[in-house]
């Protein structure tokens, strides 16, 4: 469900499937605790062409910041769709994630 | 709208504007334990909320952290020392109970200073304080009129304690 590219030491984490929802959260938070344990510090969760992300959805990215935060790594967001993008306004989620509308330039933040 | 987010909304000096609207017209199918924790995490967070401890403090009763401490981090050793909580509170508050109906004040402040370490590990350290009161008066005879609302006390914390903890444990367990 997830794929991990590395560039500039930097864990860009992108997703396979266009939902984010109960049904995979438990492989997410799997997956990208993974990257925690490697021990790297910067990673991007690429949210390119995920267009549904439901409660739990939201709860796992919640989790995944917290357990950044708890490893003294940076995580950032980048390219959320507007559907997406509008749920996260919608639940003031902008003032806790730290989001980028273009990959590249939240690549550019972290160097 | 979930009655607790209204008041997260009321409490909120940005009003309307940090708030976390987290209701069950958004999202109709997750569960008010999910719910809870999402809240919990997004206030966790957030940099006004996470300095307010009204916000952060998810449990009134028990110290998750110093539970983990205790446990040194190891979930299993967690839920064998919360499952020997649950056996030995209500088996305590029962025994106060009879205790003190027989007004046999000594043995009650034996009891009171084995509670005392039971609710310490669960980090309750504020009905622990009270225990350390009620042994070392019981012990005595001393104030024997508090006794009963001691014993209500260690009762109902430990009973809130134990709704807490179920919750952890969910928690734990993902369920």
């Amino acid at each position: 469900m997830i794929s991990v590219e590395r560039r500039d030491k930097i864990d860009i984490v992108s997703f396979t499937t266009d939902k984010i929802n109960a049904l995979i959260t438990d492989e997410i938070k799997e997956g990208i605790g993974q990257v925690f344990q490697n021990g790297n510090t910067k990673i991007i969760i690429n949210l390119r062409n995920v267009r549904y992300i439901d409660s739990s959805g939201f709860g796992c990215l919640l989790s995944l910041m917290k357990t950044a935060r708890n490893n003294f790594c940076t995580l950032k967001f980048a390219s959320p769709e507007p559907a997406v993008m509008e749920v996260l306004k919608t639940l003031n989620l902008h003032t806790v994630f730290d989001i980028y509308d273009d990959l590249d330039e939240c690549v550019r933040s972290l160097r | 709208m979930v009655k607790e987010f209204l008041i997260v909304n009321d409490f909120s000096p940005y009003k309307n504007s940090t708030y976390f609207p987290f209701s069950k017209h958004l999202f109709p199918v997750c569960k008010e334990a999910d719910q809870k924790n999402i809240l919990y995490l997004f206030h966790s967070l957030h940099p006004f909320y996470s300095n307010c401890s009204q916000y952060t403090m998810k449990y009134r009763y028990i110290n998750t952290e110093y539970l983990d401490s205790v446990s040194g981090g190891d979930d299993s050793i967690m839920l064998e020392i919360i499952n020997m909580f649950r056996e030995q509170a209500v088996e305590m508050h029962n025994e106060m109970k009879m205790l003190l109906a027989e007004k046999n004040y000594v043995n009650l402040g034996l009891l009171a200073h084995k509670a005392k370490s039971s609710v310490a590990i669960m980090g309750m350290t504020d009905l622990a304080g009270m225990l350390k009161t009620f042994e070392l008066q019981a012990k005595e005879g001393k104030e024997p009129g508090q006794y009963e609302s001691w014993v209500n006390r260690f009762g109902n914390d430990t009973a809130e304690a134990m709704k807490e903890l179920d919750d952890l444990v969910k928690l734990k367990s993902g369920t």
